[in-house]
């Protein structure tokens, strides 16, 4: 009689590469009436359409840009090479951007991995911790060493015009009018307090000194008052626990 | 916070029928606040750090009774079970103190690797002790008892030495868990594989069950052969109803859920179902006033 072991990898290797049942599993398996490749095929199925069907959810923009079938035959071959490691489906995909930067086929589209990752930081920042907002009218009952980078901000440094194709992508922009070789763009992704999600472009200074803030780099003197307008209405900073 | 009655009521005037907890209910449940007995919450899907999910729950559960489904465990994985998942899970329990946890006679994680389904495994002595093991260390860690469900088959195993039902009891008995019975799962399987669903269903004992499911299922053609796939997109079949009717005039009321994970409908759908489940109970309440009901 097989250890369970050996069953269940024998199973895991074919469900997360796709193959149909190896000899050992026939021998092992009664199909009833689909036959032993039939019933792990049900198995393999419910795998792929499972996960792509999160991906499909999280990544409207990139489908848009790319199509349905080439995004799940890319999927295809992240699931493949990359499953799962956590129960929690929130979780995975993250490293799909990176995984798209070795991807052949998106060498004709190499924003695409960027536009996965502005559209994965979208899922992420939605579901990141609850944290304290300073307004303008609470700042002064704190010191400014309270202050940290929202815990639910993504920033993104692109080489490519990365907001104007998301807009490009969900109709915002007309899709001639997006060059995508005209530059880099850095996009702050943000949960704002009412739960929605708001994507800016932030300046290079913008960045830097949101960063030194959260390192504490900067003193209070050094931060240009208009900046703090923008970061309140853009919850960009939040009081550190 | 409201305080929220108990799921089950001694003098059976409460007839608990729950659906399942799904995001695009959330503002029709906050604002309308149905009349439903409990929802049931993927427990996987709220472990989150923060943000609408986890805002939507701490309203509903203040308002609601809460039954966590389990979908990520794995008890019947040949590997211990995930340490951070199993505190992930506790977390929830302690946060939300469900009324009922549950999770399934399944396996999906092999070397680290997470499968995303409900796999078979064969039901052998050496799996009895694996499950056993692994219930026990859940139930340990979360510091509640768990109900256990039965899988929907498309497969089985030649290694297998005891029918499903039989190894679902055996794990109960040992284990000290209750028996979360999914007749919807039962009837796919049965088609799957040949059995007959009546007669699984009269060998659950009725003490042991302390929970139903129900639930649509599709029918596909694999290879020239029909074959029903649980997938939770559509009402709920005629013959699950009767099996349903069934195991409720033979075991008595039980706590029972209405799933629905796929092709989401409108809230309206949802409670439709559970007002067909709540007449069957009822039914079998009005069949058998007389009648002592077995309940877990």
């Amino acid at each position: 009689m097989p250890d369970l072991k050996d069953i269940q990898n024998e199973m895991a290797e074919s469900i997360i590469g796709g193959r149909a049942a190896s000899d050992f599993l026939t021998s092992e398996i009664i199909g009833d009436g689909a036959g032993p490749s039939g019933g792990l095929q049900i198995h393999i199925n419910n795998y792929q359409s499972t996960l792509s069907n999160h991906f499909s959810v999280i990544l409207p923009v990139t489908a848009a840009f790319v199509g349905d079938v080439f995004l799940r035959t890319s999927l295809k071959h992240y699931l493949r090479d990359e499953p799962p490691s956590k129960p929690q489906l929130s979780e995975y995909g993250g490293n799909f951007s990176e995984y798209l930067k070795n991807y052949k086929a998106c060498e004709t589209v190499p924003f695409i991995s960027d536009l996965v990752r502005l559209e994965w930081s979208i899922n992420k920042v939605l579901n990141a911790p609850e944290q304290m907002y300073p307004t303008p009218e609470t700042w002064p009952t704190f010191n400014f060493s309270d202050l940290r980078l929202s815990t639910a901000i993504e920033i993104i440094a692109s080489d490519y015009p990365l907001l104007s194709l998301w807009m490009a992508g969900n109709g915002q922009l007309p899709a001639e009018s997006v060059n995508p070789n005209s530059g880099g763009q850095i996009i702050a992704v943000v949960r704002t307090q009412d739960n929605g999600v708001e994507l800016y472009s932030l300046t290079q200074e913008e960045r830097s000194l949101l960063k030194r803030i959260d390192n504490k780099t900067v003193s209070e003197s050094e931060i240009p008052t208009d900046f703090w307008q923008t970061a309140f209405t853009r919850s960009l900073l939040s009081i550190r626990n | 916070m409201t305080n929220i009655p108990p799921l089950l009521s001694s003098d059976f005037k409460t007839v608990p029928v729950g659906v399942s907890l799904k995001s695009a209910h959330y503002q029709d449940i906050v604002l309308d606040q149905p009349s439903v007995a409990f929802f049931e919450a993927h427990a996987e899907n709220y472990m989150v750090a923060g943000g609408a999910h986890r805002r939507y729950l701490d309203h509903i559960a203040a308002n609601y009774p809460l039954s966590l489904h389990g979908v990520g465990m794995s008890l019947g994985s040949a590997e211990r079970l995930d340490r951070d998942h199993l505190e992930r899970f506790k977390v929830l329990v302690d946060t939300y103190k469900p009324v009922l946890v549950s999770e399934h006679l399944a396996w999906s994680v092999n070397n680290g690797r997470y499968l995303n389904d409900l796999l078979p495994l064969p039901y052998t002595k050496e799996s009895l002790l694996i499950v056993v093991d692994n219930v026990k260390q859940m139930q340990d860690a979360i510091g509640q008892g768990i109900l256990l469900e039965n899988p929907s088959s498309y497969m089985s195993f030649k290694s297998s030495i005891m029918q499903e039902v039989d190894f679902l009891c055996e794990v109960a008995d040992q284990a000290k868990c209750g028996l979360l019975l999914d007749v919807n799962n039962v009837y796919v399987s049965a088609c799957n594989l040949g059995f007959d669903a009546k007669t699984y269903l009269d060998a659950m004992p009725a003490g042991l069950v302390g929970e139903i499911h129900l639930a649509g299922h599709a029918e596909r053609n694999i290879d020239g052969a029909s074959v029903l796939i649980d997938d939770h997109g559509s009402v709920i079949c005629d013959d699950v109803w009767d099996l349903y009717a069934y195991v409720i005039n033979r075991i008595g009321v039980k706590p029972t859920l209405v799933e629905w994970d796929n092709d989401i409908p409108s809230l309206s759908i949802l409670m439709g179902e559970a007002n067909k489940a709540l007449s069957v109970m009822e039914q079998a309440l009005a069949d058998h006033q007389t009648k002592s009901f077995a309940y877990a």
